[in-house]
C-alpha cells in the first residue's frame, strides 16, 4: 500500500477528528449531584463568579448518584456528593479514564432527624431511628412520643443522603415499605412540616420550620444536638464529609474554583449557608 | 286571609334578610379609576414649556356603579384557597402515580454499541491472485453491533446482550449465520450479608484474566490478544457463576468469582458429562496516588475430543478426553499522570495444559498434549479527555514445546491442522506489537486508529500486518 497510504488516511481523517474533539468552551465548569450540596454549590458558584467573570459555573441536583454517573459519563466537570464513591462506580471511572477520581472532601455536613414542631420529642437514639424506618416502631407512643401513626419521609435511592442513611442508621437493612421518596431534601421538610406525625432527614442546613431530634448513639449515651462542634469532631453520630469528585488532579479553572472553596472564604461562606468547615 | 297575612309577614321577612346579608357581605366600594396623566410638550409646541395638565375631571370615565347589596364581587380568598390545596392535592396523586411508573422503569436500562471498521490486511483470506500473490484484503465492516437490556431489582437482575451482527459482516467471510446472543444472565442478588453475594444462571464470559473480561466496548485494541483467541474463541459458556466481594480493610477490595460451566463454549453445545470450574480472585488496592489490582485465575476442565480414525500408534478413533487446565496472573496500574491524564499499565500471564487420559483399553494420545504459554503488556495514556494513545505487546506460543512421544507420522490425514501444529512446534511463536490513536469526540463517540505488526519465530516472515480503523458509538 502500503505506508504511504496509511499515512494518507490518516491525514485525512485526522483533523477533522481532532476538531471534533476539541475541548469544551474554556472558563465553563459544570458540577452535578448531591441535592444536600446544591444550595451550597450554587452558593459557592455565585460567591466565585462574583470575583472571576470570566469563569461560568452551572449547578445542578439530582442526587449524588446522578452526579457521579454524569462524572463517569464526561457529562460534568465536577460531581458534588453527600457519600462516598462505590468501589463498582470507581471501576466504571477507571476503565474508562485510566483513573479512580480524585476525591475532596469540601464541606461537613450533620445529617438531622426532621420531624414536626408539635411533636413532644427532643431525641432519639440510633436503634429507635433504625426501628422506625424499617417499619418495626410504627407508632410515636412506643417510644415516648405521642400516640400517633408515624409517617416515614425518605430520599430516592440516587440520593447520598439515602445511601448513608441506610448504610449509618439502618446498617444495609431494607427501609419500611411505607417510607414515601421524596425528591429532594426541601420536599422532606416541607412535608414534615405539614404533618403532625411524620418524620425525615436531611441536612442540617434545610431545617426550617421543622425541629431536629438530639441522635444518641445508643439508650446509655447521650443525646447529641447536630452543631459545629459536634460534627467537627465526630461526636454527633450522624456526621459526615461532603465531597467533590472530579476525574483527575485538578488543573486550570477547575483547580482555582476548588482552592477558592478549600480557603477560608470559601469555608466561611460554607457555615453561612448552614453547612461546616472541613478544617 | 293567609295571603292577606303572610304577604306583610313575607315582605318584613325578605328586607330583614336583605339587611342582615347587607350587613355581612356589603362589597367595598370600587376604586375610583386612576387620574388620567399630565399632558406633555408636543414637538409643535412652540411655547417652550410643556402645557399645563389639562384638567381631565370633566372627562373622566365615570365611577362604576356600587355592587348591590348582598352580591360579592368574586371568589373569597378562602376559596381560592381550598380551590389551591385541592389542585396540589390532585397534583400529588398524579406525582405520586407517576413516580411509581418512573421508579420501575427506573429499573429497566437498554445501552448498546455499535463498531464500525475499516481494515486493511496483508495477509488475504482469499487465495492469491493472478500473479500467484497473496491477495492483500481491505474491507468495510461491522464487528459488533451490541444490544443489552439490564434489569436491577431489589434481589434480581436481569441481562439480556445479543449481538445483532451476523457472522458474514463481523468475519467478512462467505457464511452468513444469523444474530447471536451473547449474555443471557439470571442473578439473584443478596441483600442480607456483607459479601454482596450475587448468584448468576445463564451464559456469561468466563471469569478468567483481565482481558478477556474487559468489556467489548471500552477495549483499546480490535481484538483480544492471541493467547485468550486462541484458548477462548467467544469468551463465554454457560453454567453457574457466583460472585462475592468483602472490603477487608481502607483501600483494599477483595473480589472472588466462581464459575461452573458446561466447558464448550460459546457457541457449541454440550456433548459430555464432564464440566469445567473458573476461579478467579481480585485485590483492589488503593494506594492514594494510584489504584492497583492484583488478579489470579485457574480454570479446571475436561474436554471431550473426536478422533478422526484409529491409528497404528493407538491413536484412538473415537471420542477421548482432553484433561485442561489453565491458569493466568495478571495485574494493572492505574496511575494520574500530572498535567497529561489516566495512564494505565497492565501486564498478563497465561499458562495452559491440554493433556488426553486414557479412554477405555486405549492409551492416552500423545499426540493430544498441548503446553501453552501467552503474555502481554499493554500501555494506556490518555491526554486531558479527549485523546489516548495505546501500546501493546502481545505474545503467544501455540505449543512450547513438541509433544513428547508423539509421532507427526501417525496423525491421520484427516487432521492436517493438527499435523501442521505439531510440526511447527518448535518455531510457532509469534509476537505482535500493536498501538494506535484514540480519539473521544464525546462519551459516546470513540475513533481509533491501531497498526499491528505479528512477529514470527519462523526463519520465512508473513506479510500479514494489520491495520484498524474503527469508529464506534455507544449509549
Amino acid at each position: 500500500m502500503k505506508l504511504a497510504k496509511l499515512f494518507a488516511l490518516l491525514a485525512a481523517v485526522l483533523p477533522t477528528t481532532l476538531a471534533l474533539s476539541a475541548p469544551a468552551r474554556a472558563g465553563t465548569i459544570t458540577v452535578k449531584g448531591s441535592d444536600t450540596m446544591v444550595i451550597l454549590g450554587q452558593r459557592w458558584a455565585e460567591e466565585y463568579m462574583k470575583k472571576n467573570p470570566s469563569t461560568s459555573i452551572q449547578v445542578t441536583g439530582g442526587g449524588s448518584g446522578t452526579g457521579i454517573s454524569a462524572l463517569i459519563n464526561g457529562t460534568t466537570d465536577i460531581c458534588q456528593a453527600s457519600r462516598a464513591m462505590k468501589p463498582a462506580e470507581k471501576e466504571k471511572l477507571r476503565d474508562r479514564y485510566a483513573t479512580t477520581g480524585v476525591e475532596i472532601p469540601v464541606a461537613k455536613d450533620g445529617l438531622a432527624i426532621y420531624v414536626n414542631t408539635s411533636n413532644p420529642l427532643t431525641e432519639i437514639s440510633m436503634e429507635q431511628l433504625k426501628g422506625i424506618y424499617t417499619g418495626k416502631i410504627q407508632n410515636w407512643k412506643e417510644i415516648g412520643g405521642p400516640d400517633g401513626k408515624i409517617t416515614l419521609y425518605s430520599r430516592e435511592n440516587s440520593s447520598g443522603t439515602y445511601v448513608f442513611f441506610k448504610e449509618h442508621v439502618l446498617e444495609n437493612a431494607d427501609f419500611s415499605p411505607r417510607a414515601q421518596s421524596m425528591p429532594g431534601t426541601a420536599a422532606v421538610v416541607n412535608a414534615v412540616s405539614k404533618e403532625k406525625f411524620a418524620i425525615g432527614y436531611g441536612g442540617a442546613a434545610y431545617a426550617k420550620g421543622i425541629k431536629i431530634l438530639k441522635v444518641k448513639k445508643d439508650a446509655n449515651s447521650k443525646a447529641i444536638e447536630p452543631t459545629e462542634a459536634t460534627v467537627k469532631d465526630n461526636s454527633y453520630p450522624l456526621s459526615r464529609p461532603l465531597f467533590f469528585y472530579v476525574r483527575n488532579r485538578p488543573s486550570g479553572d477547575i483547580k482555582s474554583f476548588v482552592d477558592w472553596v478549600l480557603s477560608g472564604e470559601g469555608q466561611g461562606l460554607a457555615q453561612k449557608v448552614g453547612y461546616y468547615p472541613i478544617n | 286571609m293567609k295571603t292577606a297575612l303572610t304577604l306583610p309577614a313575607a315582605a318584613l321577612a325578605l328586607s330583614l334578610a336583605h339587611a342582615s346579608a347587607s350587613a355581612q357581605t356589603a362589597a367595598p366600594p370600587p376604586p375610583p379609576p386612576p387620574p388620567a396623566p399630565a399632558a406633555e410638550a408636543t414637538p409643535g409646541d412652540v411655547s417652550g414649556s410643556a402645557a399645563p395638565a389639562e384638567d381631565n375631571s370633566a372627562n373622566a370615565a365615570p365611577l362604576p356603579p356600587p355592587a348591590p347589596a348582598g352580591e360579592t364581587s368574586g371568589p373569597t380568598i378562602e376559596d381560592r384557597v381550598t380551590t389551591l390545596e385541592s389542585k396540589n392535592e390532585g397534583f400529588a396523586e398524579s406525582y405520586s402515580a407517576t413516580q411509581a411508573i418512573v421508579e420501575s422503569l427506573n429499573k429497566l436500562k437498554f445501552g448498546g454499541y455499535v463498531q464500525g471498521r475499516y481494515q486493511w490486511d496483508d495477509k488475504s483470506n482469499y487465495g492469491v491472485d493472478n500473479n500467484n500473490t497473496l491477495r492483500e484484503l481491505n474491507r468495510f465492516y461491522v464487528r459488533r453491533g451490541r444490544l443489552k437490556a439490564t434489569y436491577a431489582g431489589k434481589n434480581a437482575e436481569m441481562v439480556l446482550q445479543i449481538d445483532a451482527i451476523d457472522n458474514q459482516n463481523r468475519s467478512g467471510g462467505p457464511v452468513a449465520n444469523v444474530a447471536t446472543v451473547k449474555d443471557a444472565e439470571a442473578t439473584f442478588v443478596d441483600t442480607w450479608t456483607p459479601f454482596n453475594l450475587r448468584l448468576t444462571a445463564g451464559k456469561f464470559k468466563v471469569p478468567f484474566s483481565y482481558d478477556l473480561l474487559q468489556s467489548d466496548d471500552l477495549a483499546e485494541m480490535p481484538e483480544r490478544v492471541s493467547a485468550i483467541g486462541a484458548l477462548f474463541p467467544g469468551d463465554r459458556d454457560t453454567g453457574l457463576r457466583l460472585r462475592g466481594g468483602y472490603n477487608l480493610a481502607r483501600g483494599l477490595d477483595f473480589t472472588v468469582t466462581l464459575a461452573y460451566v458446561n466447558g464448550t463454549g460459546d457457541t457449541a453445545p454440550e456433548n459430555n458429562s464432564k464440566k469445567d470450574f473458573f476461579a478467579r480472585a481480585v485485590f483492589d488496592i488503593d494506594l492514594g496516588f494510584a489504584s492497583w489490582v492484583v488478579a489470579g485465575a485457574g480454570q479446571f476442565g475436561q474436554e471431550l475430543k473426536n478422533g478422526s480414525s484409529a491409528t497404528a500408534g493407538g491413536r484412538p478413533a473415537t471420542y477421548y478426553n482432553v484433561d485442561r487446565r489453565r491458569f493466568e496472573a495478571d495485574t494493572q496500574l492505574y496511575i494520574d499522570v500530572p498535567a497529561i491524564g489516566g495512564a494505565s499499565l497492565r501486564y498478563e500471564y497465561i499458562w495452559a495444559n491440554d493433556e488426553p487420559s486414557a479412554s477405555g483399553v486405549l492409551p492416552a494420545d500423545p499426540c493430544g498434549k498441548q503446553k501453552s504459554a501467552g503474555w502481554y503488556a499493554t500501555y494506556v495514556q490518555n491526554v486531558g479527555e479527549h485523546l489516548g494513545g495505546v501500546f501493546r505487546v502481545d505474545a503467544w506460543d501455540p505449543y512450547t514445546s513438541a509433544p513428547t512421544g508423539c509421532v507427526v507420522a501417525n496423525i491421520p490425514a484427516g487432521e492436517p491442522a493438527l499435523a501442521k501444529a505439531v510440526s511447527n512446534a518448535a518455531k510457532d511463536h509469534v509476537t505482535t506489537l500493536g498501538g494506535g490513536l484514540l480519539i473521544y469526540p464525546s462519551n459516546n463517540f470513540r475513533f481509533s486508529f491501531i497498526y499491528e505488526h505479528p512477529i514470527e519465530q519462523t526463519a520465512a516472515k508473513v506479510a500479514n500486518d494489520r491495520f484498524t480503523a474503527q469508529l464506534q458509538a455507544r449509549f
